[in-house]
Order: C-alpha cells, then structure tokens, then sequence
C-alpha cells in the first residue's frame, strides 16, 4: 500500500486540541440598577418593604388665634416580592466520564453556572417588562408607533423621571482635554437589546462610550450615553414580537432611577452548583452522574414612579 | 430502563360542542394522555385502546426532542381503523398536543382582519381565517385603520366563530360604560400571542369613570386585588392626566373591589375621580405618532377593604398577600380540537415524566 497523506488513519490525520471553544456568554445588564435584598431563611418566602407616603406641604401661617391646624393622616404602601425556586440538571453517563480525555464535568459546570445567571437576568427582565410604566417612542420618523427611539424621547423619559423625584444612578463624567471626547451628565440607565444599537448610534447627539472622557468607570455592557441616560446592552434585552401599530418587533427599554426595583434572594438558597456521583437517584448499578443548580429568587419594582418602559421600534432583525 | 414518573392528571367536561383545552401542569412531561372517560369502555365513539378512529377514547403524547410543536399521537399508533400502523408525522400536526412553556412559549402569525372589519360598538372583528383563535385567548390588534387609537390593544378574545369573526367583548364592555369609539375600522390585522405570567402585570386602561369610586375597565382579565394599590401614566390625549403617577403626590389608589366577568374587566377605586378631566381615547387622526397607551400598574399592597367598602377595611385588618409581585409561568398542555374528546364527554388526562429522559451525549 502506498504512503500517501489519503491513506494515513484517522487518529494520525487528526489532534484533538483540548484547549475548549468559547461559547457564547449574554450581557447580564437586568441587575444593574437592582438593589439586592437576602431573605433571611425560616421567615417566610415572601419579602415585604414599606414606604411612607409624602405628607402636604403647610406654607399658610397659623393666625394670631394660635389654633391647632388640621393634622395630616400618615400613610404607609407595602411591596410585596415573594421568592420562587429555580433548578436544572443534567445526566451524565459514568461512560462518558471514564471514556472522555476532556473533562466533561468541569464543561458541565461552567455551563450550568452560566444558565443559571443568565435565567437569573431574564427573571428580572420579564418582571420589568410586565409591569412597568409604558412611554412610547414618538421623537422617530419611521411612521411606526411607536417610533424609533429618538433624542426627544430620551428628553421626555427623563423628564418624567425627575417630575417623578427620581434620583440618578450614575455620576457625571466631566469633560476633559481630550480630542473627540464628550461630557455625560448624571444619568439614569437604560437597559436594552442589542437589537437596538443602529438605534441607538443614529440618535443625535449620542456618545459612544470610546467618546466618554474617563472611561475608568464604566461597564463592557456599556454602549453609550446621551444627555442624562446611559446605555446597556444585551442580546436577551427584552423585546415583544410584532407588538408596533405596524406589526413590528418592540423594545421594551428600561430607564431606572435609584431604588426602582430590587432582587431578593433567600439567605440560604442561594446560587448553588449540586454534584450527584454515580449511585445516587435510582442509579443502582453506578452509571450516571447528574449536575444541577439552583437558586431560590424574587424581584418587583419597589416604586412605580422610577422605572419607565420606554418602547420603540427600528430594531434591527 | 427509562421509568416513567406519574407527575399529574386531572379532568375536564367537553362542551356541547368541545372546544380546545388548555391544563396546567406541574413539569415538562414526557408522556401525556387523555381518556375519555364517558365513552370509556363501552366502544362509544370507536373502540377504545387498540384502534383508533377519529373520535378515539384515548389519545396519547410522546415527547420526542425532534417532535414538531402541535403533533400529536404516539408514534407506531395507527390514526384510522386499519390494521398498518403508521408513523406520527402521517397523524397530523395541526390540532393536536401542543406544550406551551408560558415563560416560553410559541409565538403565531397575525391573521387580517376582513370586512366588515372592527365594529367600535360591539367589538365584533370580522375575519374570514380566525386559525386556532379560542375563548380566552390574548390577541393584539395592529393597524386597525380609521381606528388606529386601537393599534396595540392586547384583548382577550370572548367568543369565536370559526372563520367568520371573533368578539373582544371587555372592550365592548367599557364602550358600553363610555369609551369612547365610535367608527369602525377598514382594515388591521389581528395577532394571537401567550402572555406572561409574571404578577402583577401592567394594563391598558380602556375607560375611567367620574365617579366618587372611580371604575376603571379593561381588554382583558385583570388581576389585581381588593387592597391592592395602582397608579396610572395617563397622556394629555387621553384626557384624565389627575390620574398619573398618583405615587408622588398623596399615594397611589386603593382597589376596592374586583369585577372578572366573561365580558366585564375592572376594578373599583377609592379614588373620586368627578373632578377630573373625561378619560377619552382619542380620534384615529389624532393618535397617530402622538401618543402613548394610557397604563394601569401595580404601586403596592394596602389593607383589604370589608366587601368593597372605602371606609371600612376587615377586621381584623387584612393583610393582602395575593398581590405580591411573583413569577406564575407554568407548564401547560394545549389540548387540540383532534384530541380534545367527544362532545360533552368527561375527560381524563394524566401526565408522566421519565427520569432520565434526556441524557446528554457530549
């Protein structure tokens, strides 16, 4: 038989790297402006927060009579989050682990832990999205409603947030000596689909984060900011399927002030990774290994007035 | 060996002329059943168990990863009274079982809305394909010209007749309590979709009454609670603008009472609303590229108000705990109408998981 690259055996002909492929990670921007909460355990699965609301404002002076003036009534709003438990698993066959050179449970592992935050993200995201206030785009010229995102929109969704008493999340960035650089003021945070960033891009007057004077302090899910919003950016940003007056796919962008919403996790049900060897969960013979994890989780919007779902179309497919 | 679990039955009663079933189940299964109990037996409908006719007693599900959504049958299963078995891709794959992950789930085509298109009173949408539109289910009204104040509405639907037309009847309900539509549509098209079932969920606010407890109607279902407080984003075109963002002045309203007929959708405030300006939906022509969707949301518990009253809450005060805010997506079978069961029948369905289903080849 003749020596020819052809007639050389497979495992010759091939090696096997086993340095892994990356696979694909989601930006986890949901929890951005989140406050944390932990449940302690043994007190109920569900977390209640209250706050008092404002009281009039008493500018008229008491006369000369000096009389009582009418008292006020002090009222109080409960936000009830409860806390639900999330897992997966999945079976390995003990054939797989003794018979593979690569170390599948570790791969099983890591992916497990990357289901597990990104399912954490996509919670928060669908609790926004049901129950948030709703601004549509109109600033857009697509003839949709609602419209493309536009300047005026971001204007008018800010504007609603600080007629609403809602504080910024972030800082401003002043400007400095730097050629093609731009200030951004406080800002709230905006978080959304990648879909959107030809959106996003053509806005007038949007900045690149490249643009930012100091980027010391901002995030890889970062794209941008203009005026007094910050932009976040993820591929599961949520999105509702043709929803437009046209029939078009609709972002749903979350616009947060401070102490919008929160997470709560239970103290002793956190993110956990869950191990069975071979013999476990009707295994008598030893023949499969199972991984899982879970995590026990609630999330809801603390105050209504703070967190505003601003819905354009011009999505990219 | 793969086991099968018995994770879960139940029953339903068909109608005099049934109608898809949608069941609530506790996990993903691998294999479901349904078994007509009125006929069970007795070879009413065709015999049961070893063949198969068109009104079979018992149809069953295999969750096959490669299965198509909507097929239905198990494989090696003859669908007619011959003796050659056939395979499940020949048993159809329209009308069948369909599992439906809420947080998850299928998404369909929009379908037009024909003549005479949306009546504004009625609310009667004429279509002349309705597909698997049924009783309850959400559809969302896109481009509803000559009435494009309605573009974007999501509506439960409230009776259907097949191919001919379907009947948004809350909608119908708050016009009859003074929405105000009044032309009919000349065209659209109507999307079906499975909402979420994140709680509580934000709604579109169809009308407000001035009233000294103002009752605010819905498109749909709601479910929001007596206790529960909501607050409004109501825009200057929709009139009533008192009603937004009442979180930042005195605190949001407290629902007194609930209403969730089969036509009616609202709830009872204690909030007077005579002072306020009308809530009206606006012209066709003047909503275009003007305007948002007035929404009601969620702002809070309260205490749970004695049998609606403004001024008297239980006591011992109530404590409402049904408001939390929560994840309720589940798992559920959609059961087809090739499936569903005879006419008037008692139907059984039992679902079963099998352990290690899913093993994974890496």
């Amino acid at each position: 038989m003749s020596v020819s690259i052809g007639t050389l055996p497979p495992q010759i002909q091939q090696r096997y790297n086993a340095k892994l492929l990356s696979t694909p990670e989601r930006n986890l921007v949901h929890m951005l402006g989140a406050v944390p909460v932990e449940l302690p355990d043994n007190q109920g699965f569900i977390d209640r927060q209250s706050r008092y609301d404002r009281l009039d404002l008493f500018p008229t002076p008491l006369d000369d009579s000096q009389l009582n003036p009418p008292s006020q009534q002090l009222n109080r709003v409960d936000v009830d989050c409860r806390v639900r438990v999330y897992a997966t698993y999945i079976v390995l066959t003990r054939q797989v682990t003794i018979a593979n050179e690569d170390p599948v449970l570790n791969s099983a592992a890591a992916r497990l832990g990357q289901a597990l935050r990104e399912t954490q993200d996509v919670l928060v995201r669908d609790q926004l999205e049901s129950s948030a206030s709703v601004v549509n785009c109109v600033g857009g010229t697509n003839g949709d409603l609602p419209t493309e995102m536009a300047l005026s929109d971001t204007d008018d969704v800010v504007t609603t947030l600080q007629n609403n008493s809602g504080e910024y999340i972030t800082n401003m960035i002043p400007g400095e000596l730097k050629i093609g650089t731009s200030p951004i003021g406080d800002a709230y945070i905006c978080m959304l689909t990648t879909r959107m960033i030809p959106v996003l891009n053509n806005m007038q007057g949007f900045v690149r984060k490249f643009q930012y004077p100091n980027v010391s302090e901002t995030l890889s899910t970062e794209w941008g900011g203009l005026n007094n919003v910050r932009f976040f950016v993820s591929e599961q940003g949520s999105v509702t399927p043709s929803a437009s007056l046209l029939g078009s796919d609709i972002a749903n962008c979350f616009v947060s002030a401070k102490e919008a919403y929160k997470v709560v996790w239970q103290a002793g049900g956190k993110a956990r990774f869950i191990y069975m060897p071979p013999g476990y969960n009707n295994d008598p013979c030893m023949l499969r290994h199972t991984a899982g994890c879970s995590f026990y989780q609630g999330q809801c919007i603390t105050n209504d007035l703070w967190l505003q779902n601003l819905r354009s179309t011009g999505l990219t497919s | 060996m793969l086991p099968y679990s018995f994770i879960g039955t139940g029953s339903y009663t068909n109608a005099a002329s049934a109608l898809p079933a949608t069941v609530a189940l506790p996990a993903k299964p691998d294999l479901f059943l349904v078994r007509n109990l009125t006929g069970w037996g007795s070879g009413t409908g065709g015999p049961p168990i070893t063949t198969y006719t068109a009104v079979a007693n018992l149809e069953s599900w295999i969750f096959p990863y490669t299965m198509a959504a909507g097929s239905f049958r198990q494989m090696g299963q003859s669908a007619v009274s011959v003796a050659a078995a056939s395979l499940y891709a020949t048993q159809g794959t329209s009308n069948g079982f369909t599992f439906i992950d809420s947080a998850s789930p299928p998404t369909f085509a929009a379908l037009a809305i024909t003549t005479p298109f949306i009546n504004a009173t009625s609310w009667v949408v004429s279509m002349s394909n309705t597909g698997s539109i049924a009783v309850g289910d959400y559809v969302r009204v896109l481009n509803p010209t000559a009435m494009l104040q309605a573009g974007g509405i999501v509506a439960q639907v409230t009776a259907v007749s097949v191919n001919t037309s379907i009947t948004l009847g809350y909608i119908a309900s708050s016009v009859s309590a003074g929405a105000s539509f009044t032309t009919n549509s000349t065209g659209g098209s109507i999307l079906k979709f499975y909402r979420g079932k994140y709680y509580p969920k934000k709604l579109q606010v169809m009308h407000v009454t001035q009233a000294t407890q103002a009752v605010v109607y819905f498109a749909e279902k709601n479910d929001f609670t007596p206790g529960q407080m909501v607050d409004f984003n109501v825009p200057t075109t929709y009139g009533m603008i008192q009603l937004s963002f009442l979180t930042k002045g005195n605190g949001p309203a407290r629902v007194l009472s609930v209403t969730n007929s089969s036509t009616v959708s609202s709830i009872t405030l204690d909030l007077d609303t005579t002072g306020f300006t009308a809530f009206a939906y606006p012209t066709s022509a003047a909503s275009v590229g003007a305007t948002s969707p007035p929404f009601c949301f969620p702002a809070g518990s309260g205490i749970v108000p004695l049998s609606g009253s403004a001024t008297v809450p239980q006591s011992p005060p109530g404590t409402n705990l049904l408001d939390a805010f929560d994840n309720l997506n589940q798992f559920y079978m959609y059961i087809g109408s090739s499936v569903v069961g005879a006419d008037s029948a008692v139907m059984q369905w039992e679902a079963y998981k099998a352990d290690f289903g899913n093993l994974s080849n890496a």
